[in-house]
């Protein structure tokens, strides 16, 4: 579990909490309080090493103000991510999708599906933006320094990714029927689609 | 000047009170803090150490050298951690000198 917190947390209190966790195992004698131990450690380690990491990175000055607002661009795609893998998951095991449950239901799909993203998508285009145009500035004064926020580009093409998802996924099947019907009628792939999102609300 | 009052997180503020008697190692600290808040707060030694971390950072404890052993590592309160506690308290007492007051205890009613 030691492995999950940053080295520097490790060196100065693994030692310690390793064997404090040998005590509290050693003053128990029942197994299932012994399991109710494990369970409170592997329920606050996520949370800790998480927090600790962060800790870790600010104090190495790495958590400049645009890597948490990275950060909290991607934070906000992940409810996304993981209602498809959910949905993958669901559909490997039961050969079932999960179209009917409250993750697909209103408004909770609309929130996962295309509030958060468009929200993620937001926050990576003005960080970009500000980004680029600080960089100009810098670049005034010093013409070879170009810093180019890989990091923040990624982000924004992800939640981008992932928002053409939500609005053109029921739209796939048209396009790859008719590929040529569908370009030079746009309208129609449209009906096509609010039909097929129809059917999905609806049956 | 208006002194701000920064209330502790329940787990700093349970470790501080068990190292207010004597210093202690960190399973002491854990059984401590079981028995003061009889029974009702267990801590995780993951937990625990976040908490001591950020307390030791804080310079509210500091690190005993008791021992040689490196598993085995002592805290105590400082003069800011006791500060820190009895402000604590205090708000706590004039929390309950309130409550008592307004005659909000369970079973008290007014």
């Amino acid at each position: 579990m030691l492995s999950f917190y940053p080295e520097h947390y490790r060196e100065q209190y693994g030692m310690q909490a390793a064997q404090t966790l040998d005590d509290m195992l050693a003053d128990t004698s029942s197994r299932g309080k012994r399991a109710l131990i494990w369970a409170r450690e592997l329920l606050v380690l996520p949370g800790n090493a998480a927090e600790q990491h962060l800790i870790e990175l600010s104090r190495r000055g790495h958590l400049r103000p645009r890597t948490l607002v990275d950060m909290i661009a991607l934070a906000l795609l992940l409810p996304f991510v993981l209602a498809i893998v959910i949905d993958e998951f669901s559909e490997y095991f039961s050969s079932s999708h999960l179209y009917g449950s409250w993750l697909w239901s209103l408004p909770v799909l609309l929130i996962w599906a295309l509030v958060l993203p468009l929200f993620s998508l937001a926050i990576s285009s003005i960080a970009l933006i500000l980004s680029l145009l600080r960089s100009r500035q810098r670049q005034v004064k010093s013409p070879h320094h170009l810093q180019i926020p890989w990091q923040t580009i990624v982000v924004g093409v992800l939640a981008l990714g992932l928002l053409s998802l939500t609005v053109f996924h029921d739209s796939v099947q048209c396009w790859t029927t008719n590929p040529g019907n569908a370009i030079a009628n746009i309208s129609q792939t449209s009906q096509c689609t609010s039909q097929t999102m129809l059917r999905i609300d609806f049956h | 000047m208006k002194r701000h009052y920064n209330q502790l997180p329940q787990v700093a503020f349970s470790i501080l009170l068990a190292l207010s008697l004597k210093p202690r190692h960190g399973y002491e600290i854990i059984k401590q803090v079981e028995d003061d808040s009889r029974g009702k707060v267990s801590l995780s030694s993951g937990a625990l150490y976040t908490s001591i971390k950020q307390l030791h950072d804080n310079k509210f404890i500091e690190e005993l050298s008791l021992t040689n052993d490196p598993r085995r590592r002592y805290y105590r309160l400082t003069d800011g951690g006791r500060a820190a506690l009895n402000q604590e308290l205090e708000y706590y007492r004039n929390s309950l000198e309130l409550a008592g007051q307004r005659q909000i205890f369970p079973g008290q009613h007014a």
